[in-house]
């Protein structure tokens, strides 16, 4: 073997050997990195519980109580509403339109622009 | 320099160099081939790292999927005593923030150990003022621990999970099947300051979290019920006191509260009679309430119809010689209604005679007593009924009237929601369904009838009496505006240790459902030893109708305020 062949494998395998490690060096950061993330990602799931435990313990009709006991000064009058207290109010944007059939003339309808004109007639 | 000396020193140079290569060659022959079994195994461990993956627990939901338990990962606290060099001053620096005896964390810190606990499941700010120290010898994990947002609210049908999350007590027990779900492990390698090498993970199995538990209760109508408790407790400071309400239709329980209770977020603080679940494990002599069986038998059996007439004897009988038997108030002639309505113990006597003894034990077999409801709460007992051929002489006499018997308080409200079922006993249940995260239903418990104790001409005959209770008998206190209340008093003397009626304990308690018709709730209020008054009708039933009549005016508002597709069910 000629000794140009023999320092060109040289530097080929020490290419080879100096690429493979800093793969490996960029996978490991990398590594480090996903795991810096994963506790980040738990530690807010972590909080983001605690939080909600407070919510469901300001939310608990326990706590409700206690506040309204504290805040009362005749706490023997409440009184949970009953049917004829409510009143349900209609919403005007949810008013019941008439719904589209899923046949193949009904969205070919709807491609052209037939049905929308059928509906804007109905609700004159 | 001579020829001679410099091939000398080369020479040297040389042996030094072949010596050197020679000693390196042996330590590498000597580490790679002799030791290499116990090296590899060294770097191994010290390498490979087998992590076990904690899954969550799941949460307890009340029936409108409202949390009533769930797991909230906290930072625990361990130490490797091998690295600490001066324990006394570790033990110092520590005991202040973690609030513990400086002896304590001593002791730990000189155990000859490379892992111990130093504190489990502390607040985020107690850990990160650890962690600001940056010790060495300190390490944190993570650990789940169980909270209950709505702190002592349905303590004893929720119960407990302990330090390593095992379900301990009440439906934390019941289900610790399904909540606990499966531990996960990953197999991963880690570097020299132990830390985790993801880009290195090989093989892993997921955890599988636990499923969620959907109870029947509801928080509300619980939050209501352990209010009304608080009143008793409060206005009669009774020893115990027991509130359970029931869908009559599924049996379903919508609310169960007793006193004493627990924290369940601090168990360990609380005795552990606190913790009992008197309405399944405490048994009583239920007294007057007892003859809703004594009278619907009757009324079932063709003995007697709501206007035959018995004589009350002006309250005193002496059915023998050695044995009277007393009413509060005296009566004379009283239909079959007024001898309900106003609880005669002498009628009622009267009316099991013409039953019979083996009639009467049947019905109070059939409504369930003397056997275990099958309620999913643990602790369940079944309470005493002797067969007829155990009875005494005044058997007869006591039995109708709710003496010589012990019931549980869950078999009351069981038997008294089978007369609000139109005669169809149910079986009570607090487990609705077990679902996973995504909200898909695994299992749905369905409501069970046990069997039909009334035909339903006799149940609704019956609750247009025990209605007549209410309105115009013993039950006045238990009225609720704008509805029909059925119902039953009972106050019973308690038997002491020497086997004899005690003349200053006993235990006050109204079982009844409304509306009288087509009822919604069915009830039970029990008041054990109230002082200085200690009649059902006076401690329980304004209970009751506090209890019950907000009870329904919150079901009837939740229907009305429902979305049109999850209405109907109460």
């Amino acid at each position: 073997m000629k000794l140009s062949k023999f320092f060109i494998l040289l530097v080929v395998s020490t290419m080879a050997a100096i690429f493979y490690v800093t793969q490996q060096v960029e996978a490991t950061k990398i590594g480090y990195q996903i795991n810096a993330q994963q506790l980040a990602l738990s530690d807010t799931l972590d909080q983001r519980q605690m939080l909600l435990y407070n919510v469901y313990n300001l939310k608990s009709p326990e706590n409700l109580q206690e506040s309204f006991y504290k805040k009362s000064k005749k706490p023997e009058d409440f009184k949970i509403l009953n049917k004829n207290h409510i009143i349900v109010l209609a919403n005007s944007n949810q008013k019941q339109r008439p719904q589209a059939s899923d046949s193949v003339t009904s969205k070919l309808g709807n491609i052209l622009g037939i049905n929308s004109l059928a509906e804007a007639k109905t609700q004159e | 320099m001579s020829k001679t000396s410099r091939y000398t020193r080369l020479r040297s140079i040389f042996l030094i160099y072949i010596f050197i290569f020679l000693f390196f060659s042996l330590r590498l022959i000597y580490v790679q081939i002799i030791d290499y079994p116990h090296l590899s195994g060294l770097a191994y461990r010290q390498h490979n790292l087998v992590i076990k993956v904690e899954p969550a627990r799941g949460t307890i939901y009340d029936r409108n999927l409202r949390p009533l338990a769930f797991s909230i990962n906290l930072e625990s606290i361990y130490a490797n005593p091998r690295m600490i060099k001066d324990p006394v001053g570790a033990a110092h620096l520590l005991s202040d923030i973690l609030n513990i005896d400086d002896a304590y964390l001593v002791s730990k810190f000189t155990k000859k150990k490379a892992f111990v606990w130093v504190v489990r499941k502390i607040s985020p700010e107690t850990a990160n003022k650890v962690k600001k120290l940056k010790l060495s010898y300190i390490g944190f994990t993570k650990e789940p621990k169980r909270f209950y947002p709505n702190d002592k609210m349905a303590c004893h049908i929720i119960g407990f999970a302990g330090l390593d999350n095992k379900g301990l007590e009440g439906v934390e027990a019941m289900c610790d099947n399904y909540l606990r779900g499966k531990p996960g492990w990953r197999y991963t390698k880690q570097d020299a300051k132990q830390r985790e090498l993801p880009s290195y993970k090989n093989k892993s199995v997921p955890a599988v979290d636990g499923l969620n538990v959907v109870l029947t209760i509801d928080s509300v109508l619980q939050s209501i019920a352990e209010m009304q408790l608080d009143v008793i407790m409060q206005k009669f400071h009774p020893k115990a006191a027991t509130i359970i309400a029931v869908d009559p239709s599924t049996g379903k329980i919508l609310a169960l509260a007793n006193r004493p209770n627990f924290a369940p977020n601090n168990f360990q603080k609380f005795e552990a009679l606190a913790r009992k679940n008197r309405a399944v494990t405490d048994i009583f002599e239920p007294g007057s309430v007892f003859k809703i069986v004594t009278a619907s038998a009757a009324l079932q059996e063709g003995k007697v119809t709501p206007n035959d007439k018995f004589f009350c004897e002006n309250g005193e009988f002496k059915p023998f010689p050695s044995y009277t038997l007393h009413d509060y108030h005296p009566y004379g002639w009283l239909t079959f209604r007024q001898v309900v309505e106003n609880s005669s113990n002498i009628g009622t006597g009267k009316v099991a005679r013409l039953l019979g003894p083996q009639a009467l034990y049947n019905y109070i077999r059939a409504y369930g007593f003397g056997q275990k409801t099958g309620i999913d709460l643990a602790g369940e007992v079944s309470g005493i009924i002797r067969p007829p051929s155990q009875w005494s002489k005044t058997s007869p006499w006591n039995i109708p009237i709710g003496q010589e018997v012990a019931i549980t308080p869950i078999q009351a409200v069981t038997a008294i929601a089978a007369i609000a079922n139109n005669g169809v006993l149910m079986r009570p249940y607090v487990i609705e369904k077990i679902q996973d995260n995504k909200g898909r239903v695994l299992k749905e418990v369905s409501p069970v009838v046990v069997r039909r104790v009334l035909s339903e001409k006799t149940a609704k005959l019956m609750q247009n009496i025990l209605a007549g209770v209410v309105e115009s008998g013993t039950g006045k206190a238990a009225k609720i505006e704008n509805y029909r209340v059925a119902g039953k008093t009972g106050t019973a003397q308690k038997v002491e240790p020497g086997g004899f009626y005690s003349k200053d304990k006993y235990v006050g308690s109204f079982i009844g459902f409304v509306p009288a018709e087509n009822s919604m709730i069915a009830c039970i209020v029990t008041v054990d030893e109230p002082q200085p008054i200690h009649f059902g009708a006076v401690v329980a039933a304004p209970g009751f109708s506090k209890f019950v009549g907000q009870s329904i005016d919150y079901l009837k508002s939740k229907n009305v305020l429902l979305p049109a597709n999850q209405k109907g069910g109460y």
